[in-house]
């Protein structure tokens, strides 16, 4: 059984209308549990749930510091290339669009991971578009045997693999998979996917198992917000990263909140998510999955961040590029969406500590992949 | 002619049969299950059942237990 | 309203599973059983002693009980699977609890042995049942060998401590797709009932009634406050707050939107 199958049940259910049937005490109810259920978790995502926001914050708040402690992790992206065969309509990297397209060489890896290094950044995130062409799995494979050198956690952003390739790559160095579904309504995905092979929706949606397979020893998923309704997509997300918990129980799962940005091109985001609406996504599936990871990007502005930091986040990107070569600025080229929160690893770590949380740059150190660490001499 | 009966090196007569041994024991023939080299052998076997050399019998029966 | 607890083939009105141990004299149990109206109960095999044997204990239990036998004395799973196969050719039927302890100072069950023994006697037509150490992981390779119900204990066998591993007991409850049954160290029915409030599918309970003044009465007692646990868990019970009036609002910052 694969999630595909799990998804379907759910998809088969009226959720719209289920949602719209709690009421207030209800959800008040749901509050004073101490673990919820698939049914619960969509109460808690329901209008009715929206006046009791607060109640929700507060208790998601707690159950953070009570699994994670006052602790962010900071990581950052860096962008391998820009080619890409799939035409997203979200997308500044659409195959459409008439931008500059190139990769970076080894040797401009080495610079970027160099740059990126000097901040004290330990944990890093690599990203290509879709093209086997440009960006097969063995230049993926080339670059973390460079990256390797200089971070203690690599995970890839990549086009869905098969559980050979993700092996491969977990062979060369990679510890975690992000992949975001994008959108978890099929009809949806399908439109805005016109051409390329991601208009395949199962074979990306069963991407997390074969890398859970492969060995992976980290998972983050997401759902774009602004695709579709955010209440029906941050259900299947949830429920999405509970299948995998249970499927991987040695696995770290979690989950990103990708809220949409203007990116180049004339896609304007068919709903809205508000601030309200994405704290109270990640409260619900904070009391959903208590020890679930929960990472915000740079996507959101500063002050946004500053707030969420103490709502069931654990994770955030800083010092964030997403342009090809943009951690060296060596190169001037067009990012795959804009970037909201601008500030420097080094400001983020200030204003982290502030809040009276620790950043944290580094929690993963692999002693069995056989690499060796510069500060560790060898006989 | 030795045998294990429950665990215990026993001298029974030789060609004794299961209903020899337990009448010898004095045992209420309703409440005792035989177990005669790990096979379970019923009741009504008991009779033509023969002791053998270094056969191993157990009597056993059911208690109250949690 | 329909609420059977179904463990193989049957299907059982009563939650409360009743321990056959520790009695004073066998004519109190079916008198137990009557007041608690338990149906299923556990016996054990044990080698006659020739000085003193024992009643027939099977003479004061009727037909309409589910017997379970357990495995007691087993050291391992050999001996376990030994035992049932004895049990169900004297015709205990096919229900047995596993039990296989090597641990003579706390009489804490082996696991590892268990899980052996649930594979072979599943596959050999047993209704599988369980007595073990509540672990998440051990939980689940019982299911997947073939266990029918899972059956956690809640403190050492014989100690009436009650729930001590109901954290531990909580998280088999969320995450296994079986009955878990509260087995040993329940010792009052405010226990029994808790653990089925919590969503325990049955309790075992021996000791705390074989040992109680009146018996009879005790088992009654236990038999109301597995009813009372299984309404309030199909009731739902009510809000508890936690959180009353937050002193620092985490979500204030959103009025300006």
């Amino acid at each position: 059984m694969t999630f595909n199958d799990e998804a379907e049940r759910f998809q088969n259910l009226n959720l719209t209308n289920m949602m719209e049937r709690f009421t207030p005490f209800q959800i008040d109810q749901i509050l004073a549990k101490s673990e919820i259920q698939w049914q619960e978790f969509l109460g808690l995502l329901s209008p009715a749930a929206t006046g009791l926001l607060e109640n929700m914050a507060q208790a998601a708040h707690k159950l953070t510091i009570e699994h994670f402690g006052r602790t962010i992790l900071l990581y950052t992206p860096l962008y391998l290339s820009n080619y890409c065969v799939n035409q997203c309509a979200y997308c500044g990297f659409n195959q459409a669009n008439d931008i500059p397209r190139r990769k970076l060489t080894l040797h401009e890896v080495e610079l970027e991971a160099q740059a990126i290094s000097i901040t004290g950044l330990q944990h890093l995130l690599i990203l290509t578009g879709e093209s086997r062409q440009h960006s097969p799995v063995s230049y993926i494979a080339d670059c973390v045997s460079i990256l390797r050198k200089y971070f203690s956690s690599i995970s890839i952003e990549v086009y869905p693999l098969s559980t050979e390739e993700y092996a491969d790559l977990i062979s060369a160095g990679v510890d975690g998979l992000t992949i975001y579904q994008e959108v978890y309504d099929q009809q949806i995905y399908q439109r805005l996917h016109p051409a390329g092979p991601k208009r395949n929706y199962s074979y990306r949606l069963t991407s997390p198992e074969r890398a859970g397979d492969a060995g992976i020893r980290t998972i983050n998923i997401g759902a774009l917000l602004g695709l579709n309704d955010w209440r029906y997509e941050v259900f299947f997300t949830g429920i999405h990263a509970a299948y995998l918990q249970n499927k991987f129980p040695d696995i770290e799962v979690g989950v990103s909140f990708p809220r949409m940005r203007p990116q180049f091109g004339d896609f304007e985001p068919e709903y809205r998510v508000s601030d309200s609406d994405l704290v109270q996504s990640i409260a619900a599936l904070r009391l959903f999955l208590p020890r679930i990871g929960i990472t915000i990007s740079t996507r959101e502005n500063a002050f946004l961040r500053d707030n969420l930091l103490k709502l069931g986040v654990t994770k955030m990107s800083a010092g964030s590029s997403t342009a090809i070569g943009g951690h060296t600025d060596a190169i001037d080229s067009i990012g795959q969406f804009e970037i909201s929160d601008r500030r420097t690893v080094k400001e983020m770590r200030e204003t982290i500590s502030k809040a009276g949380y620790k950043p944290i740059l580094k929690d993963w150190h692999d002693l069995n992949a056989g690499r060796i660490d510069e500060t560790t001499s060898v006989t | 002619m030795l045998v294990t009966i429950n665990g215990k090196k026993s001298d029974v007569i030789p060609d004794s049969n299961i209903q020899d041994v337990i009448r010898t024991k004095n045992l209420e023939m309703t409440a005792i299950i035989i177990d005669l080299n790990g096979n379970i052998i019923a009741p009504e076997h008991w009779s033509d059942t023969f002791l053998h050399k270094d056969d191993d019998l157990e009597i056993i029966q059911i208690i109250g237990g949690g | 309203m329909e609420d059977k607890l179904k463990i193989g083939d049957k299907e059982l009105d009563s939650r409360l599973f009743i321990g056959t141990g520790k009695f004073a004299d066998y004519s109190l149990i079916p008198k137990v059983i009557e007041s608690s109206k338990a149906q299923v109960v556990t016996v054990a095999l044990r080698r006659v002693d020739f000085g003193t044997p024992e009643e027939n204990m099977l003479t004061f239990l009727s037909q309409n009980i589910v017997l379970m036998p357990n495995t007691s004395g087993a050291r391992n799973a050999s001996e376990a699977i030994r035992i049932a196969r004895i049990a169900r050719a004297a015709g205990c039927g096919n229900w047995v609890k596993i039990e296989i302890i090597n641990d003579q100072k706390y009489l804490l069950p082996n696991n590892f042995e268990t899980i052996k023994a649930i594979e072979v006697l599943a596959k050999d037509g047993f209704i599988v049942l369980p007595y073990m150490s509540p672990d998440l992981t051990a939980a689940k390779m019982m299911a997947e060998a073939g266990a029918a119900a899972i059956m956690p204990l809640g403190a050492p066998i014989g100690t009436n401590r009650g729930l001590k591993t109901r954290e531990l007991i909580q998280i088999l409850i969320s995450e296994i797709n079986l009955p878990i049954i509260v087995d040993a160290g329940i010792g009052r029915p405010s226990e029994a009932a808790e653990a089925i409030e919590m969503g325990a599918a049955a309790v075992l309970v021996n000791t705390a009634i074989a040992t109680a003044d009146d018996p009879v009465l005790m088992a009654e007692a236990f038999g109301q406050a597995v009813d009372a646990g299984r309404k309030a868990y199909l009731a739902g019970p009510g809000a508890t707050h936690q959180f009353a009036e937050a002193s620092s609002p985490l979500t204030g910052f959103l009025r300006n939107e």
